[in-house]
């Protein structure tokens, strides 16, 4: 095979990523990207197309379109195989499944002669165009980074605060109460607690900024009592925002 | 014949601006950029959203149509601006939902990803659309995108749909000019393709039908091919890479496989009937027919159980509406048939449908004075017919989802024959030479918005407020907050019952077996006046649902719009529908105001 072929290039490229994720199955950094999204979605299709047809045959659309193709099919038949053998569906089986496949279909496109030279051109830009491009590149990156940045409410936006009880975990006699404030502004609360209608335990002022939570684990008294718990802001003690009841002590608390 | 446009002239004497790739991929970035700037606007509740996206539509599409109808225009060029037009408009999707996937089918297959991901196994289970993990096709790619480049399932999923996309335009593109012979009508039959009224976002979502269409797509492609190849071993070569893409799309989606399917049997049924018997593939249409019976046999036998009610009750609510005895559905109308479109926008989505039916009609007669028709291009132009055919349906409401998702496929057809209209009467040389390409891209414009007011309701096609920054902190809509809080508390094996959006929240952010609609029919035991009766206790245990959530926000029945913070104070339904689980042996354990959960295994 040609050093500056476009196959070996498709076999170095396949095999730094099938070592990479060999190496180190369970990072992710920018090499790891750029290696492993061409793995699944470009390179064992373009070997598979080049095996299949001989240059001549497929202009660079149509062996772009292919080879996309082929590889989507053959990563959803590698999944349907890997499953079926029950190997499970990990980086380094995968990545070993694609790698040879890549490599195995490059050489046989190879053996029938089916390469394309490398020819790294100059474009031929105006300096204008090289200009339009530039400016493409900062506008992408700015549309990115301002899509991905979480903005104000809109006026009008209405926030929630929740209140929760459940049985503490391990522990009997004992519920884990907690309260999440979803509003866009702190908040001021009490809490209070009873047990068969008398009062247990009262909390407040809690104060919770938004996105803060609160929570506490309060003992109860013996034979898991039903347990009710009210929740107001301190602007209106009298008004709830929220009421819980707890009841049914067989709640599977995975954690609180 | 563009470079005597006014503006483009203007700018390449003074500029230096011509239509080449550079400048088509500024247009597209300027576009892209003012999208995600329309989206901000948008989700932050501020005025101007509409024009600036409108806006972001025309700087994508407009150039490149007229770079389209130009005739001196080398192939690659015209494909890799076809991709630039799909890659951007695919980001306008991408910028309304950047954070998480919030389209109803999303959920589910999101849901399926990432249970792939966790057990490393295929063919898992799925409470809302219980057939999708039987169709693994999508999510085994987006899988193999996770564990190899180690990006997120949610990013893993938009680097797969995105590839879809690309390769969408591509193999579109590729057919059309093989089935036209003219790669100005092709590229043109694409740009006209992005009017169907799901492209720009159902069709761009993370689900099986976005990875599988375009897959179909290389197949329709592959089949001209073959049937042009030169001789005996090229036509094996291209049967080869045709039986490998079947491979892929018949474990993908169902109704893709089967529409691919009628493609190739309606082929080989022009060519009978069309005397062309050597064209006809015969072989490749037994062979898609026995991979895709043989997946329903083996691997996915509730498809037909699972499709049979949609077609049935499609079809009784047609003839019920065609009789008088069912009312028309409203059309421009949100999913409760309450939120109307601008009027504006109402008028240009007619006229845009008119002036689509005219492009049919011209691209037939064009196809037809020519006496240039292949077997193939009858069944596009078939096709084209049949898509206008299907356009009463949408003011059916039971089948208007069925005339949708049917007219994705059938618009394969009217995306090539308007494009023969286009350059048969639109581009032809003749008089007014420069208004011809501006009027060509005025009508890909005019079909395209009126695809895009057609296709989702005008209320939601701009990013609604899902993560908003308050206090220093990120704060997410309530349904978020509760379904995390199912997870984290009580872990991921509860089963709940919950109005539709928030069923989705509960699958996927709470890792919860959900449950929502009517099967079963938590419908009812949610909307139901008080008391609980007794077949709804006997649901509840049958099921073994331990949590019943109630969500008064009546915008939470709506898969489309109930995943976002409520701007003003949102309309609620009966206080006493949701507090008939207010009952001795029920713990009310989660309480925000409008979301209540209950603990209801004490009701069984």
């Amino acid at each position: 095979m040609s050093r500056r072929s476009d196959l070996a290039l498709v076999v170095a490229v396949a095999l730094l990523a099938g070592i990479l994720i060999e190496i180190l199955p369970h990072t992710s950094d920018f090499a790891r990207v750029a290696l492993g999204i061409p793995l699944v979605l470009l390179l064992p299709g373009y070997a598979l197309s080049s095996a299949i047809f001989s240059p001549s045959e497929l202009r660079m659309s149509e062996h772009l379109a292919l080879s996309i193709a082929l590889s989507v099919t053959v990563t959803i038949l590698s999944a349907l195989l890997m499953n079926a053998a029950h190997i499970g569906l990990q980086a380094r089986p995968w990545a070993a499944i694609l790698t040879l496949l890549t490599i195995a279909a490059a050489l046989a496109a190879a053996r029938r002669g089916h390469l394309r030279e490398l020819r790294v051109g100059r474009p031929r830009l105006r300096s204008s165009e090289v200009a339009a491009l530039a400016v493409s590149v900062l506008l992408l990156t700015g549309a990115a980074a301002f899509g991905l940045t979480p903005l104000a409410a809109p006026r009008g936006t209405q926030g929630q605060t929740a209140l929760w009880i459940v049985p503490a975990p391990h522990r009997s006699e004992t519920v884990c109460v907690g309260v999440i404030s979803d509003q866009l502004h702190t908040s001021d609360y009490t809490l209070a607690l009873s047990v068969r209608g008398r009062a247990l335990a009262r909390f407040g002022a809690i104060r919770l900024a938004p996105g803060a939570s609160w929570e506490r684990a309060i003992r109860v008294g013996p034979g898991r009592p039903p347990v009710t718990g009210v929740l107001a802001t301190t602007a209106r003690p009298r008004a709830s925002v929220a009421t819980v009841s707890l009841s049914d002590w067989s709640i599977p608390t995975a954690s609180c | 014949m563009i470079d005597t446009l006014p503006a483009v002239a203007w700018a390449r004497s003074r500029l230096g601006v011509r239509l080449s790739t550079p400048w088509l991929v500024l247009c597209a970035s300027a576009g892209v950029a003012v999208a995600s700037l329309a989206e901000g606007l948008s989700r932050s509740g501020r005025p101007g959203a509409t024009p600036l996206f409108w806006g972001a539509t025309i700087l994508i599409l407009v150039p490149a149509t007229l770079r389209m109808a130009q005739t001196r225009v080398r192939h690659g060029e015209r494909a890799a601006t076809l991709v630039l037009v799909g890659l951007a408009l695919y980001a306008i999707k991408v910028l309304r939902d950047p954070f998480s996937f919030t389209f109803a089918d999303e959920f589910p297959h999101f849901h399926n990803l990432q249970a792939i991901l966790s057990s490393g196994r295929l063919f898992g289970s799925n409470s809302i659309l219980p057939i999708t993990p039987r169709y693994p096709g999508v999510e085994s790619v987006a899988a193999a995108v996770a564990r190899l480049a180690g990006t997120s399932p949610f990013v893993s999923g938009l680097i797969t749909i995105a590839a879809a996309r690309m390769m969408l335009m591509l193999a579109l593109y590729l057919f059309y000019a093989r089935v036209s012979g003219s790669p100005r009508a092709a590229g043109l039959g694409v740009l006209v393709y992005t009017a169907t009224p799901t492209f720009l976002l159902w069709s761009a979502q993370f689900s099986y039908e976005s990875l599988a269409l375009p897959l179909a797509t290389v197949g329709v492609f592959a089949l001209v091919r073959w049937q042009s190849a030169p001789d005996g071993a090229a036509r094996a070569r291209w049967m080869a890479v045709l039986v490998l893409v079947v491979v892929g799309v018949v474990p993908t989606h169902h109704i893709t496989a089967y529409a691919l399917l009628a493609f190739l049997a309606g082929t080989c049924l022009l060519h009978l009937l069309m005397r062309q018997r050597p064209g006809a593939p015969l072989a490749i249409a037994a062979v898609t027919a026995a991979l895709a019976i043989g997946w329903l046999a083996l691997a996915a036998s509730g498809t037909i159980a699972y499709l049979r009610p949609v077609v049935n009750t499609a079809l009784a609510k047609v003839l019920a509406t065609i009789n008088g005895q069912a009312s028309t559905r409203v059309l421009f109308a949100n999913q409760g048939g309450a939120e109307q479109t601008p009027t504006a926008e109402r008028l240009i989505a007619v006229a845009g449908i008119l002036v689509l039916v005219a492009g049919v009609a011209a691209g037939i007669w064009a196809v037809r004075r020519q006496r240039r028709a292949s077997p193939v291009l009858v069944l596009l132009m078939l096709a084209s017919a049949a898509y206008v055919l299907t356009l009463p349906l949408r003011f059916v409401p039971a089948a208007w989802e069925t005339a949708s998702r049917a007219g994705e496929f059938l618009f394969v057809g009217v995306g090539l024959v308007v494009a023969l209209g286009i350059v048969e009467y639109i581009l032809r040389p003749g008089r007014l030479p420069r208004l011809r390409p501006a009027l060509a891209a005025a009508a890909v414009m005019f079909v395209f918005a009126s695809g895009v007011i057609a296709g989702w309701p005008a209320s939601l096609r701009l990013a609604q407020p899902l993560r908003v920054r308050a206090g220093g902190h990120t704060l997410q809509p309530p349904g978020y907050v509760a379904a995390a809080w199912s997870g984290a508390t009580l872990g991921p094996a509860q089963r709940v019952a919950a109005e539709d959006s928030d069923a989705r929240l509960f699958l996927d952010i709470g890792h919860q077996t959900a449950f929502s609609g009517v099967f079963p029919d938590v419908d009812a035991v949610l909307s139901d006046r008080p008391p609980l009766k007794a077949w709804q206790r006997t649901l509840l245990r049958r099921n073994k649902i331990t949590l019943v959530e109630t969500d008064r926000r009546k915008v939470s029945t709506d898969v489309i719009g109930g995943y976002f913070f409520d701007v003003g104070s949102p309309a609620l339904s009966s206080a006493a529908a949701a507090a008939k689980f207010d009952l001795p042996g029920a713990s009310r354990i989660y309480d925000s105001g409008n979301i209540v959960i209950y603990w209801v295994r004490g009701l069984w």
